[in-house]
């Protein structure tokens, strides 16, 4: 029996025990958030943790839908999920033309979660995300990588079997930027909410009539773009280019 | 694959059939939902043998939390009577007594007896500090009903969860050790649904309208 469930877990993940290689370890390090605190940047330290190289693929998103029918889209509570959630699919099975190895995307906050608790894990925070992505190789032209991302992001995606720009952080890590939208964890924490308290109330800054009054200077507009998409979501909602990944502490 | 031994080949297929690799952790170990994150084994969790919850209940949340009393118990344990849910911390310095105030008032406009048909549900959105023995404190501090108020605490990652249910955003403050939050009070029928959602904690007259509304259907 053993054996059986060796094998099991290298028929499932190709894995090996430990930290496996689909991870890749981010250090501590330094986030700057896109707006300004008393007039300067704002930076947070991230601790160390891992996080995957990529993004959820339709393959694997299929075979949690295998052992958790609570979440195929004939199943799944409208609590959960919007009626555009897996639009396409029958029952486990992915719609024929899409690419298994492609980022999974049309699934809710709720069921992204659930699969990364199913494998052990769990959804990257905002902070965690973000440091990941401005973790740029050394080198890079920062200036050229944020064009294209802007560019990527101005045009309609045509969905996720698209690939990406092709961008790989320092640690390893493909396709944050410039492929789909993901999920995190907190998600919500940068949008206004409300006279009794609020969960930042720089993000202000982002609507209306404060625009980029208290933005860092020189910082990508593409940060800009995800915080305002992020703040236009609900847990519930589904998009055809939002998609995860997952992450775990040390 | 052309390399692969028939029966080897026959034990991966049945494998895969019945899916038992879908919650294999990355590292090889087992993960049941929610398992890693629970904060303890739940013993004396009851299985619920009423009608099927409605679609649109909170209570048809899987996760498992820990009142102050050390008791282990789903959300749907909470089936049965109207209850207002709100998200707090013990260190809470500013909105949270402001709301817990509010909770209060209302409590003393429901009447006598009225904890055996509406409960006041609070859930902490710091567990890693707000363990059952501080909940207990925060209990005696408020002088909390035992009937009528539970005091819960999750795992981080259900906690995030069941905040995203009732609208509420929250992080860690940077500088000074609390959280950053919005108040929400939400008030569920007896089977765990949102009737009333409302941001800020003030004002309660609607909410406690609403309450004893329900208070007289369940009684029905």
């Amino acid at each position: 029996m053993p054996a059986l469930l060796l094998l099991a877990g290298a028929v499932c993940s190709g894995k090996t025990p430990g930290i496996p290689a689909t991870m890749a370890l981010i250090p501590e390090g330094r986030y700057v958030r896109p707006f300004l605190t008393r007039g300067r940047p704002d930076t947070v330290t991230v601790a160390a943790f891992r996080l995957d190289r990529d993004p959820v693929s339709i393959a694997d998103f299929a075979i949690f839908l295998r052992t958790h029918p609570e979440w195929r889209p004939s199943r799944v509570k409208r609590l959960f999920a919007d009626s555009g959630y897996l639009d396409g699919w029958r029952e486990t099975v992915a719609p024929a033309a899409a690419d298994p190895s492609a980022p999974v995307t049309r699934v809710s906050w709720y069921s992204a979660k659930a699969y990364c608790d199913c494998r052990g894990k769990r959804l990257p925070s905002t902070r965690e995300w973000e440091r990941a992505a401005q973790a740029l190789p050394p080198g890079t032209d920062v200036s050229e990588v944020s064009a294209r991302v802007l560019n990527w992001y101005s045009h309609p995606t045509a969905g996720s079997a698209v690939a990406g720009l092709g961008l790989v952080n320092a640690y390893g890590v493909r396709d944050q930027l410039g492929r789909i939208w993901e999920w995190t964890s907190d998600y919500n924490i940068q949008g206004p909410q409300g006279s009794d308290g609020s969960a930042d109330p720089k993000a202000a800054s982002f609507f209306c009539g404060g625009a980029a009054k208290d933005a860092v200077p020189g910082l990508d507009y593409a940060t800009f773009m995800r915080t305002a998409f992020r703040t236009s979501l609900k847990p519930e909602f589904t998009v055809g280019s939002l998609g995860f990944r997952c992450a775990r502490d040390l | 694959m052309k390399m692969m031994n028939g029966w080897v080949a026959a034990v991966i297929a049945v494998v895969a059939c019945l899916g038992l690799p879908a919650c294999q952790s990355d590292s090889g170990e087992p993960a049941g939902r929610r398992g890693k994150e629970s904060p303890q084994a739940d013993p004396a969790a009851k299985e619920n043998s009423s009608p099927a919850l409605p679609d649109s209940s909170l209570y048809q949340v899987d996760s498992r939390w820990i009142s102050d009393r050390g008791d282990t118990l789903r959300l749907a344990d909470l089936r049965g009577k109207p209850r207002v849910l709100t998200m707090f911390f013990g260190n809470c310095q500013s909105s949270c007594p402001m709301a817990m105030a509010s909770l209060k008032k209302m409590q003393s406009e429901l009447p006598q007896g009225w904890a055996e048909k509406a409960g006041f549900v609070l859930v902490t959105l710091d567990p890693r500090r707000d363990d059952a023995g501080a909940l207990a404190d925060y209990r005696r501090k408020l002088s909390l009903d035992d009937s009528g108020w539970s005091l819960l605490r999750g795992g981080p990652e259900d906690t995030r969860e069941l905040a995203m249910l009732v609208g509420v955003a929250y992080a860690e403050a940077k500088s000074n050790g609390g959280m950053e939050h919005n108040s929400v009070f939400v008030l569920l029928d007896k089977d765990g649904r949102v009737l009333r959602r409302q941001e800020g904690t003030s004002e309660t007259r609607d909410l406690v309208k609403a309450l004893r509304q329900e208070m007289k259907k369940a009684g029905d």
